[in-house]
């Protein structure tokens, strides 16, 4: 007997990733989403494609979808599924909760540490676990969206999740709190980061995708400095074992530099403030190095690069105007939050 | 690509946004009673114009300037103008309040231009340049898609003070607040409107409004794909108050029915408003 999954968000990760994970294990797929157009389209085609780049070309699947609902139509058929997958956002997902209270198990996907401990609260259920989606899901290269415009770019990605998880497959690895702790800290730094500081290096170099930055030698060498600088640093907070860190950043290296997966630049640096502020972020990141007791030379080139003055080629509506008007130093200290006398930000700056 | 003159309104926004927050925030409870706090507020309103004023000449000489303290001062061999507010909400102020903002607009070639509303409280800058858009914060904002009044959330600003008609503006008022989710009464029209421009605010509106606090705020709604309705064009302007309605668009019709008689013909005989929720 098949099993029934209901996917809040239909967008790159949650219809690029985790419905064709659930999907080669024998789930049947539905999708929940705000996008009225969407909607209508999956249930038009009843599938689409998804793409996954691999070393030597890549490998498509195709994904039937059994049910696609307009975010309130959906209501009435939560506690038919076997599982709950929130790929919608983190304070989206926190609005539909009252919804998942009589949901047999729910995986949130969001970026948010605690995601599922707010959800929990706020649904009543016990049964909401975190998951931590550690993947590349991008739009597709325009050859394969002229074949069908719902298709979506991935790599091989991985599922991880708490212990429970209910309905999951065996192709979703159950952690216990540590093992949670390391996978959080290897995509929030290791992956995002450093992606982060590869997409604001490749904007103003003018690339439109993170493999295209990459070819760029001064920003590779960035890259893989500021992968060195972190491995350390997340391996100094005892959370994340070495051997796993350095295997987790050479993994990295070959998905940053993977030309099919057509990561567009413009998605990661559309809010180029936001990756500033004290703790969150690039400045995080430098943080965690700074504890280890190393200079985060290479992350504080990514975060110049998110200050930079100049405007993205291919960045699309962000006007600098901010940082073109006051500068660096003061962008920092009055949207960043981070004051003259903080560390960071003389670190970030060079002021004395 | 914005043009100097967005750059400076942007610079004059913030260099009186930290006159304003020098001073570690505004006096409140047993402090305020034995501190002059009006002398105090008003005393960092000059010192905060003076700010404005500086950078903003500085980057265009020959500019005129309009604000309430220093009036219209015309300027010479230019056709910039700039109408500024350093220090709005200065009842809130003088209330301790942490909530002001400061309001620079710019009219080039006869046209509203730029515009910057700064709350230096909770480090926000709104800006807009004409046929750019608008921006918080450098990420682009648009105006909240709520499509009828009764999903609304509203805000208007009125004088603390009695004025002619001031019965029409409380009738209206409340039979907006009761069509709504809800309508606001707050210190600040430059802060509403950049409400409405960022979609938390499907609308506002205010009645003889001090020119130099809605300025920015309107041309910052129309970038963001609101709509502005005011008695007299801000460009040709030549009193110091403006009555004006801004929205989201979509529940622009019922707002306007309601509000026409009190925002754009006070002079007519005043006819009790009927609110129309699903208009």
């Amino acid at each position: 007997m098949s099993r029934s999954v209901l996917i809040y968000g239909a967008g790159a990760l949650g219809r690029g990733f985790v419905a064709p994970l659930l999907c080669r294990s024998g789930f049947d797929v539905s999708f929940v989403d705000v996008d009225a157009e969407l909607i209508a389209r999956l249930r038009r085609h009843g599938a689409y494609r998804v793409a996954v780049a691999g070393r030597d070309g890549y490998r498509c699947e195709d994904v039937p979808v059994a049910a696609a609902y307009r975010l309130g139509e959906e209501e009435g058929v939560v506690t038919d599924h076997d599982l709950v997958v929130s790929c919608a956002g983190a304070r989206a997902s926190l609005g539909v909760a009252r919804r998942l209270s009589r949901a047999r198990a729910v995986v949130t996907c969001e970026d948010e540490r605690d995601a599922a401990g707010k959800l929990r609260t706020l649904s009543g259920n016990p049964c909401v676990y975190l998951g931590i989606a550690d993947v590349v899901a991008s739009t597709a290269p325009p050859g394969l969206l002229a074949w069908d415009p719902l298709t979506v770019v991935t790599d091989e990605g991985v599922l991880v999740t708490e212990l429970g998880g209910g309905a999951l497959p065996a192709a979703v690895r159950r952690l216990d709190g540590p093992g949670v702790d390391q996978a959080w800290a290897c995509k929030v730094f290791l992956h995002d980061a450093t992606r982060a500081i590869v997409a604001h290096l490749g904007a103003a170099a003018g690339a439109a995708y993170v493999h295209q930055a990459m070819a760029e030698r001064a920003v590779e060498q960035v890259a893989m400095g500021a992968l060195e600088e972190l491995v350390v640093g997340v391996t100094a907070t005892g959370k994340v074992g070495e051997r796993f860190a350095r295997a987790y950043a050479e993994a990295e290296l070959v998905r940053l530099r993977n030309p099919r997966l057509y990561d567009p630049i413009a998605r990661v640096v559309r809010e180029p403030l936001a990756a500033l502020t004290r703790d969150g972020g690039l400045v995080g990141a430098a943080r965690l190095v700074v504890h280890a007791g190393f200079h985060p030379e290479h992350v504080l080139q990514g975060i110049r690069a998110a200050l930079g003055p100049g405007q993205p080629r291919h960045a699309g509506p962000p006007l600098p105007a901010l940082r073109r008007a006051l500068g660096a130093s003061e962008v920092l200290r009055i949207v960043a939050g981070l004051d003259h006398h903080d560390p960071m930000h003389r670190l970030v700056t060079g002021e004395e | 690509m914005e043009t100097p003159h967005l750059t400076a309104a942007i610079r004059a926004a913030h260099r009186a946004g930290t006159t304003l927050t020098g001073y570690g925030g505004w006096p409140d409870g047993a402090e305020r009673a034995h501190t002059a706090v009006r002398d105090l507020v008003a005393g960092v309103d000059v010192l905060a114009e003076r700010a404005v004023v500086e950078t903003l000449v500085a980057a265009f000489p020959g500019s005129s300037l309009w604000s309430e303290r220093g009036g219209y001062v015309a300027g010479g061999g230019s056709d910039v103008l700039w109408i500024v507010d350093p220090v709005g909400d200065t009842e809130g102020c003088v209330h301790g309040l942490p909530s002001s903002a400061v309001s620079v607009a710019c009219v080039a070639g006869g046209r509203l231009h730029a515009g910057v509303v700064h709350d230096p409280f909770t480090r926000e800058f709104f800006y807009a340049q004409r046929g750019l858009g608008a921006w918080r914060n450098e990420v682009p904002i648009a105006v909240a898609r709520t499509p009828v009044l009764h999903e609304a959330l509203l805000a208007c600003a009125f004088s603390a003070r009695a004025t002619p008609g001031r019965e029409r503006e409380y009738e209206v008022f409340g039979k907006l607040n009761d069509a709504s989710r809800g309508c606001l009464r707050t210190g600040s029209a430059a802060m509403n409107l950049a409400h409405v421009a960022s979609g938390k605010l499907a609308a506002t509106w205010g009645r003889k409004l001090d020119i130099w606090g809605v300025a920015a705020g309107l041309l910052l709604v129309e970038e963001a794909g609101g709509r502005v309705a005011t008695d007299v064009p801000i460009e040709t302007a030549r009193t110091p108050t403006v009555s004006c309605l801004a929205s989201n668009g979509l529940v622009h019709p019922p707002l306007a029915e309601a509000l026409a008689q009190i925002l754009f013909n006070t002079r007519a005989p005043w006819v009790p408003v009927e609110v129309r929720v699903h208009a």
